[in-house]
C-alpha cells in the first residue's frame, strides 16, 4: 500500500513516465510480435529426422570424362549398378538405411512439388492449398529412413514404403491433411476430389495411408503433404545422377561421420560408370534450400531492425528509470536518517517501479488489444492467408496475445528493474551525510 | 546521571586522492540523559561532522561510540537502521521533508519503518499537535512557511518517541520569531525527558541549554 501511496505522491512525474510506458509497451508488441513468430516458425520440428541424415550424390560419368565405359552404360547394367551402390551404402557399419531420390524433391527442398486439392465432402468443403507432393520409390525403405512416423489407425511406416500408392486414384496424406478433411476421423479409406470442378468430371483419390505431417520448407508451416509411389528406380528414362538419403546408426558427430562416409565412398562406390559425388548433413542441405530462397537473409533482415528497435527501447526506459532514481537520492537519504536499511530502500525504488511498469503494461495491452481485435496479429508467412497453416499458438488470438504480451512485459519489467536497481543499489552505499548534502 | 552518550577518542578523516583532512581528533564526550547540550564553533570545525557521528549518518575513522551503554561502532547496517529509528530524532538546518508526500505523510515516515508501531496516523497527528500544526496535516512543504516546516520536521522527529534529539542549526534559516517557537518547542521536549544536542552559531540560544562545548580544528575546547 505504502508503495502505491507514493506513486501517488510522486504522480507529477510518474504520470510522464506512465505515459512513456504506456506507449512503449504498444511499439514494443508491434515489434517483438513478428519476432517472435517467425522465432517459433523456425523452431518447428520438421516432422522428420533430418539430425540425423545424411544426403549423397551420385553421378554417372559422362561419355567424355576419363575412366567412362561405354560397355556398360546400358539399362539394365546401370541399374544393377545402382542396386550395388546402394547395397553398398546399406552394408556400411555407420549406416541403418538408404532409400533413393531421383530428383522428385525431398522434404524441405524447394523443388518439391505443390499441389491444391479440394475435399469431396460437401460438409467440409475444403482446399488444402499448396500441399507439398512427394514420390517415393516402393521397396527403398523410404519412411523409414527419413523417420517419417505413420499415423494412427495406419499401416506401418515399413508396410507404407512398399506399398502401392500410385495415381491416380490413390494416395498417402498427412494426419494434418487429412483433420482438415476429415477433422476427428481416420483418414485412411476416405476419399477426396482431387481435380478441380472446371474440369467437369470429378475424380477421386483414395487415401491408402496417413502418416505424420511433415513440414513445408521454411518460412511456412504447413504439415500437408501426400505422397505417391513410383515405379522401379529404372523403369522409366535411364537416370545419370540421384540422390541416396543415408540414415544414420548414430546421430551423433554427424559431421565426422559424413566425412568419414565421403572418404571411404569415394573408393569403394565407384561402381561401373556410377561415382559418389558429394555427401553432406540432410541439416546442411535444408540450410542451402533456405538460403537459396533468401529465406535467412529475409529473418535475419526481421530480426536486426527489431533489434535495433528494441535496443533503443531498452536503453530509453533504462536510461528513464536510472535518471529518475538517482533523483530521489534525498529522499533515500533522509528515509534511511529515520531508520530505512539499505536493502529496504532499493526494495522500495524497486517496487515502486516495478508496479508502475505493471500498470502501465496492462493499459499498453490493453490498447493494443483493441487494436488487435480489427486488425489481427502477425500471421507469419501463410501465402496470403490460402495456406492451411498447423493449429499452434499463432493461430489463437488468445494465447497468441497472451505469449506476445508475456514476452513484452518481460522485457519492459527486466529493463525498469535494471534501470532502478543499479542506481538504487549505488545510491544505497553512499553515506548518509553525503546523500542528504545531494543538490539532486 | 545515567550517561546516555559516550563518545571515546573519536576522530575523523576525510581523504581525497591528493588531501587528507582531519575533521575530528580525539573527541571525548559523556552526554547524560535528559541533558540539552550545544555544540559551537566557527564553520568547519566539526560540528556537524560530530553530530552526524553521533547520530550514527557518519562513521568515525576512529573510537568508539556508545549509546545506551551499546557499542556502536562496526554494527550492520539493518541494526544500525534500527537504532537510528528507535532511538534517535533528527532535526536538519533545511528541514529535509520529502517534498512529494504531504506534512502528515512526512511525519509519518519513521513509523513506516517500524513495527508494531500501531496506528501511525494517529501518532502523526498527535505529534503535529504537540508542534501546534495539526491543521496543515494535507499541505505539502512548498506550502509551508520555513518555520512550520521545521516544525514539522519537528514532529517527525519525535513521532517515534526517541529519547535522543539531534538538531543540527535547526534555526540557522529561520527569522528571530520562528527561531524562538523552534526554541521553545525543543526546551518543551527536554522538559519532558528527551535528551536534546543541538550545533548552533547562536550564543544566546546556547546560553539557554544545559550545557555548551566548544569545538576548534576538530579539537574539543573547554
Amino acid at each position: 500500500m505504502s508503495r502505491i501511496k507514493n506513486l501517488w505522491n510522486n504522480r507529477r512525474a510518474n504520470v510522464w513516465i506512465f505515459i512513456e510506458l504506456v506507449i512503449i509497451s504498444i511499439v514494443t508488441w508491434i515489434i517483438t510480435d513478428p519476432v517472435a513468430v517467425a522465432v517459433s516458425d523456425s523452431m518447428l520440428p520438421t516432422g522428420y529426422d533430418n539430425d540425423r541424415l545424411l544426403i549423397a550424390g551420385i553421378a554417372h560419368l559422362d561419355p567424355e570424362a576419363p575412366g567412362y565405359d561405354g560397355a556398360r552404360d546400358t539399362l539394365s547394367v546401370n541399374a544393377a549398378d545402382v542396386e550395388t551402390v546402394l547395397m553398398k551404402l546399406r552394408n556400411h557399419p555407420l549406416v541403418e538405411a538408404v532409400t533413393i531420390d531421383k530428383g522428385f524433391g525431398l522434404p524441405g527442398n524447394m523443388s518439391v512439388s505443390f499441389d491444391c486439392p479440394r475435399s469431396g465432402n460437401d460438409a467440409v468443403d475444403t482446399v488444402v492449398n499448396m500441399t507439398n507432393v512427394f514420390y517415393y520409390h516402393r521397396g527403398t525403405d523410404f519412411f523409414q529412413t527419413l523417420g517419417i512416423k505413420s499415423a494412427e489407425g495406419s499401416p506401418s511406416a515399413e508396410e507404407l514404403s512398399d506399398m502401392e500408392a500410385k495415381g491416380p486414384d490413390k494416395v498417402i496424406i498427412t494426419r494434418e491433411m487429412g483433420e482438415l478433411y476429415w477433422p476427428g476421423e481416420n483418414a485412411v479409406g476416405k476419399k477426396f476430389v482431387y481435380n478441380s470442378r472446371q474440369d467437369g468430371e470429378e475424380k477421386y483419390k483414395t487415401v491408402v495411408g496417413v502418416v505424420e505431417g511433415i513440414r513445408h520448407q521454411l518460412p511456412y508451416r504447413s504439415y500437408c503433404a501426400m505422397f505417391y509411389s513410383a515405379d522401379g528406380i529404372f523403369d522409366d528414362e535411364p537416370q545419370r545422377t540421384f540422390n541416396a538419403v543415408i540414415r544414420l546408426k548414430n546421430p551423433a558427430n554427424i559431421k565426422a561421420q559424413a566425412e568419414e562416409l565421403s572418404q571411404w565412398g569415394s573408393r569403394e562406390l565407384v561402381t561401373g560408370n556410377f561415382y559418389l559425388r558429394t555427401i553432406d548433413t540432410y541439416n546442411d542441405f535444408l540450410e542451402d534450400t533456405d538460403r537459396s530462397l533468401g529465406i535467412p537473409n529475409q529473418i535475419r533482415l526481421r530480426y536486426i531492425l527489431a533489434g535495433f528497435f528494441l535496443v533503443n527501447l531498452i536503453l530509453g526506459v533504462v536510461g528513464t528509470f536510472w535518471l529518475q532514481t538517482r533523483k530521489r537520492i534525498t529522499e533515500m537519504g533522509i528515509r534511511r536518517a529515520f531508520g530505512a536499511a539499505r536493502r529496504g530502500i532499493v526494495g522500495m525504488m524497486v517496487g515502486e517501479n516495478f508496479l508502475l511498469a505493471t500498470a502501465a503494461c496492462l493499459c499498453g495491452f490493453l490498447l493494443y488489444w483493441q487494436y488487435a481485435l480489427r486488425n489481427g496479429l502477425e500471421e507469419g508467412y501463410v501465402n496470403n492467408g490460402a495456406m492451411n497453416v498447423i493449429d499452434n499458438w499463432i493461430t489463437h488470438f488468445g494465447q497468441h496475445f497472451a505469449i506476445v504480451s508475456a514476452i513484452v512485459y518481460l522485457l519492459i519489467i527486466l529493463c525498469v528493474v535494471v534501470g532502478t536497481l543499479i542506481p538504487a543499489t549505488s545510491v544505497s552505499r553512499v553515506d548518509i551525510v553525503d546523500t542528504l548534502r545531494s543538490k539532486e | 546521571m545515567e550517561t546516555v552518550i559516550k563518545l571515546t577518542d573519536i576522530s575523523k578523516v576525510y581523504t581525497t586522492k591528493t588531501i587528507e583532512t582531519q575533521a575530528l581528533e580525539g573527541i571525548n564526550l559523556e552526554v547524560n540523559k535528559g541533558e540539552f547540550l550545544s555544540i559551537m564553533g566557527p564553520s568547519g570545525c566539526g560540528k556537524s561532522t560530530l553530530l552526524n557521528i553521533i547520530g550514527l549518518l557518519d562513521r568515525p575513522s576512529g573510537g568508539e561510540i556508545k549509546l545506551f551503554g551499546k557499542q556502536l561502532v562496526g554494527l550492520r547496517d539493518k541494526e544500525m537502521a534500527r537504532f537510528r529509528n528507535e532511538n534517535l530524532g533528527f532535526v536538519f538546518q533545511s528541514f529535509h521533508l520529502i517534498p512529494t508526500l504531504n506534512v502528515i505523510d512526512n511525519v509519518m515516515v519513521p513509523l513506516t519503518y517500524r513495527k508494531g508501531a500501531g496506528d501511525r496516523r494517529k501518532l502523526a497527528r498527535e505529534a503535529l499537535e504537540k508542534v501546534g500544526l495539526s491543521h496543515r496535516t494535507t499541505h505539502f512543504p512548498s506550502q509551508l512557511s520555513g518555520g512550520q516546516a521545521q516544525r514539522v520536521a519537528i514532529a517527525r522527529a519525535i513521532v517515534g518517541n526517541p529519547s535522543i534529539i539531534l538538531a543540527d542549526e535547526p534555526t540557522g534559516n529561520l527569522d528571530s520569531k520562528m527561531s524562538e517557537e523552534v526554541m521553545q518547542l525543543l526546551h518543551g521536549l527536554n522538559r519532558e525527558g528527551k535528551t536534546i544536542i543541538m550545533v548552533t552559531h547562536n550564543e544566546a540560544q546556547a546560553r539557554d541549554t544545559d550545557r555548551v562545548i566548544h569545538l576548534f580544528d576538530g579539537h574539543l575546547v573547554l
